[in-house]
């Protein structure tokens, strides 16, 4: 459908020379995801399902800076004549738009398994099999109530643009995991399709954790504590306070909690051992790619060096706003590390050098923060509290403070977690128990 | 309708599935969508989509089920996807998957709702209607240059149309507005954002006078909110009494009760027990209510569920008792109670399940409060308060304002939701920034204890469950009195 759609725009141009330049990103997509509820596998809210897709964006360039912006289906190329005409009716003028941008080099990065294409056009019986080992050995473990799913897909990118950029390449997203209890759960998230080694730890972690979660215990606190993210709490709350207001839409448009003036004079942001890199080139990971869908090529880039801002994260228009160079972009709310130049003790060791402390494994209302103030306030539903290194069992909490002033401070610590893209991370704030 | 134009394909799905004796549900959406983005009085873009979609559930003679879903309708992938799913079935019913067979007991419809825009795309130019949200941008960033707002205006054209094995043929238009501003406050050391938005069906948002005036105030409010932000001190945490305003009314009710009620999750509910629901159980008040169903030109309307059942308005709470869930096809027996058509999806892909649409508290003998809503100033409520002896003057009562979203763990019975300011009321009301306002669904409601002004149930939203968003909407009085209660907490410092 790509070449059939890049022939009738080439061919467009040529009867209506108002439109100057296009581009589009398709993606061909097929997959399975089977679910699993209340210790049943596939009933009516989880159940087997197949779904392919045609979906994408296309972006005209028309004389006198007005540009069209519009999603792919594939109706298309059948209705090409009444989409167009919908499109260049919703032409709008941007005195500040860009012209049409081809890399000079995409770089390669392999993001497709073929075992998860065999999974999905051929073998379909692999995800009831993971969900049944999760689900045998969790009742095993004694957890009353397993919820899981797994998803996996196999697409075709295809971006094309009228200069004569052309790319296509192939990619397998899957992803698992398992809850239990309503209190805990893991999950896998990346290109390829997982081995026995992986799914036997999440299984084990899941079962591990969610036991603990069950020893509630009694206590009374209000005041200062040491709050204890683990990795993927950790990541939420950085994209929610941190890799928000990195955007530069909202940068130059004054709704980040930085200006383009922090960015250009390098304010020191964090501590001067931390560094947060952007990384969109790591092979068969979910949030890798080639490049945006303006074309801008995917990469490693430190969006903050030693503490220190060094660029937003910039599309082109605000690239040339700015005066800074693209940038790769986050995907998914992944692809974000935090680098420190420090010595990380274990996570199990940072945890026994805890005083009083709250190991937080899930919050309710992240979405609902105001991540231009960097203070939070939120719910803690899911706790394991800490006293003199050991862990008493689980308690619920208010917990409030200020993530980013956190990540200035010099009592901030990390715990090194393997095969984790980020440490966990261990900071003072208030809470109420 | 666009999707009149099928019945070739249900037929011939019918055909396929009495073959094969499986039973089959098919949902075809058809959904146009514009999304218009202005950033400080410039336009941002300007993008249109069109997506249209077939998705078929099919359910072989023991109860087994798959689900195949397709971007392409033709006869062919329909068929294709009959056949994906009942191998599916299939495969699940290896899988000891679970069964379920009550769909098989419904009784057959055949319906056709239509609604009409009075101002549907394209009865302005497109040059209008960008002209006349950048107006509105503009309206504000002028008002103060420590401001800083985005305006999105988006409206979609949906249209549904859902058939069964037994005769089933209904379809739908569901059309949807809405205007949204993210207003920004910066000064040198502090940054807020407070939020305002009309929902509506059509472009009437921004031709009508009085939706005009009403989004006009709305703005000005959380403006003027996001700049006294800059500053303002963080509230201790603690126990208060409170007054709420009513979309955070919406947010409790949403959150605190109405996704309890949704029967397809009670065996993970404090509402349920082994898997039925509590009918009787008293949660409030004998004056309180709570009540959830379609309305015509609302935010959120949808008249027939996603399975081509008539969605029934529900009193979730009759007088202060637990009466009815909000319950789906597939677990309303289980759960004991009638069944109300509460299945809705987010598109063509997804599986039904149970859920809101406008969930709103009601309260028998609410103080009569004129004027606005928006009009109502913090001073002004503090005064009525006293008037009425809802308070002492000195008495410590904080006002939460503004709903920024919220999320539940039913089977905890833990609820969260966040509002954009608080004010200690008093002669001079003191503003404090906003914190998360937490508690127990089972407390919550039965420390309600008096509601001023009159129903206003147009605070949107969007509600994420099980991975689909759909649009909510609801709210109550202009005002909720909630009693101190141990088990309610202000965040704060």
């Amino acid at each position: 459908m790509a070449e059939q759609l890049a022939d009738i725009l080439t061919s467009y141009q040529k009867r209506d020379s108002d439109l100057t330049e296009w581009r589009f990103d398709l993606h061909d997509t097929r997959g399975l995801e089977v679910g699993l509820k209340d210790n049943r596998i596939g009933g009516p809210y989880s159940a087997p399902s197949y779904k392919r897709s045609i979906s994408g964006e296309i972006f005209l360039y028309w004389k006198n800076q007005r540009y069209s912006s519009g999603k792919l289906d594939s109706q298309v190329t059948e209705s090409f004549d009444e989409y167009m005409n919908n499109w260049k009716t919703a032409a709008y003028s941007d005195p500040e738009g860009v012209s049409l941008y081809t890399p000079k080099e995409v770089p390669q990065v392999d993001l497709a398994d073929s075992a998860v294409e065999h999974i999905v056009d051929r073998d379909n019986s692999q995800p009831f099999r993971l969900l049944e080992t999760g689900l045998r050995k969790l009742s095993a473990a004694g957890l009353r109530k397993i919820n899981g799913k797994v998803r996996c897909f196999h697409s075709t990118r295809v971006m094309k643009n009228s200069a004569g950029f052309s790319l296509e390449y192939r990619q397998t997203p899957v992803e698992f995991y398992f809850e239990v209890n309503n209190s805990y759960g893991e999950s896998f998230q990346e290109k390829f399709w997982p081995a026995e080694d992986k799914i036997e730890a999440i299984i084990q972690n899941t079962a591990r954790i969610g036991k603990l979660l069950d020893n509630t215990v009694s206590t009374n606190f209000s005041g200062e504590i040491r709050l204890l993210f683990p990795p993927e709490v950790f990541e939420s709350f950085l994209s929610q306070f941190l890799i928000s207001n990195l955007y530069g839409s909202l940068v130059v448009n004054r709704q980040s909690r930085f200006s383009l003036d922090d960015f250009k004079e390098n304010r020191m942001v964090l501590r001067n051992d931390l560094s947060l890199v952007l990384d969109t080139l790591q092979p068969l990971r979910a949030f890798s790619y080639l490049c945006t869908s303006e074309g801008v090529p995917g990469g490693q880039i430190e969006l903050i060096e030693h503490g220190r801002l060094r660029t937003p994260i910039l599309g082109l228009k605000y690239a040339k706003k700015t005066g800074f160079p693209p940038t790769p972009v986050v995907a998914g709310g992944r692809g974000f590390f935090i680098k420190t130049g420090l010595a990380v003790p274990e996570w199990e060791q940072l945890i026994k050098n805890t005083e009083r402390g709250l190991i937080v494994y899930s919050v309710l209302g992240m979405h609902t923060q105001d991540s231009s103030s960097g203070s939070f306030s939120l719910t803690a539903d899911q706790c394991l509290l800490v006293e003199n290194g050991a862990v008493l069992g689980k308690v619920k909490a208010v917990i409030n403070g200020d993530f980013l002033k956190s990540l200035a401070a010099e009592d901030s610590y990390f715990g090194k977690i393997s095969d984790e893209d980020n440490p966990g991370y261990s900071f003072l704030a208030s809470a109420t128990i | 309708m666009k999707v009149d134009q099928y019945s070739g394909i249900i037929h011939r799905i019918r055909t396929e599935a009495a073959a094969k004796d499986f039973y089959f549900v098919l949902r075809i959406q058809y959904r146009k969508d514009l999304a218009l983005h202005i950033n400080n009085g410039k336009t941002e873009e300007v993008s249109t989509a069109t997506t249209a979609g077939v998705g078929i559930q099919v359910i072989s003679p023991q109860g087994y089920m798959g689900f195949a879903a397709s971007d392409q309708i033709s006869e062919a992938i329909a068929v294709e996807l009959f056949h994906k799913a009942a191998f599916l079935a299939d495969q699940g019913q290896f899988y000891s998957s679970e069964s379920n067979q009550e769909v098989f007991q419904l009784e057959p419809l055949q319906k056709k709702v239509t609604i009409t825009e009075r101002h549907p795309l394209g009865s302005i130019s497109l040059e209008n209607v960008e002209a006349k949200v950048k107006a509105i941008n503009r309206e504000l960033t002028d008002m103060d240059e420590r401001l800083s707002v985005r305006t999105i205006l988006r409206l979609s054209a949906e249209e549904w149309r859902i058939a069964r094995s037994d005769g089933t043929d209904v379809s739908f238009n569901t059309p949807r507005s809405f205007l949204y501003h993210s207003i920004t406050a910066k000064s040198a050391t502090d940054t807020a954002t407070a939020y305002a938005n009309l929902p509506g069906t059509d472009l009437g948002i921004i031709i009508e006078a009085e939706s005009l005036e009403r989004l006009r105030s709305r703005a000005h409010k959380a403006a003027r909110l996001a700049l006294e932000l800059l500053g303002a001190p963080k509230l201790k945490s603690g126990n208060y009494k409170l007054v709420i305003d009513y979309a955070l009314a919406k947010g409790l009710a949403h959150e605190a009760f109405g996704h309890a009620a949704e029967t397809d999750a009670l065996e993970s509910s404090i509402l349920g027990e082994d898997g039925r629901l509590k009918v009787g159980l008293k949660v409030a008040n004998e004056h309180l209510s709570i009540i959830d169903g379609p309305i015509e030109g609302d935010y959120a309307y949808q008249p027939v569920s996603a399975m081509g059942i008539e969605r029934k308005t529900v009193k979730i709470v009759d007088h202060g008792k637990l009466s009815a869930g909000l319950s789906d096809v597939f677990s309303a027996r289980r759960a004991g109670v009638a069944l109300t058509g509460a299945e809705r999806v987010e598109s063509f892909f997804s599986l039904p399940i149970a859920r809101m649409t406008n969930i709103r508290i009601e309260y028998e003998n609410a103080l009569p409060m004129a004027g606005d809503f928006e009009a109502i100033t913090p001073a002004d409520l503090y005064h009525f308060l006293v008037r009425h002896k809802l308070i002492e003057p000195q008495e410590k009562v904080l006002y939460l304002t503004g709903f920024q979203g919220g999320q539940v763990n039913p089977a905890f019975g833990d609820f969260v939701f966040h509002c954009s300011g608080i004010y200690a009321l008093s002669e001079t009301p003191v503003l404090y920034k906003p914190a998360i306002f937490s508690g127990k669904v089972l407390s919550v409601l039965d420390s309600v204890s008096a509601a001023i002004g009159p129903l206003q149930i147009d605070a949107m939203g969007t509600c994420g469950k099980m991975g689909q968003g759909v649009p909510s909407c609801g709210g109550s009085h202009y005002f909720l009195m909630i009693n101190q209660n141990p088990e309610i907490m202000i965040g704060g410092e």
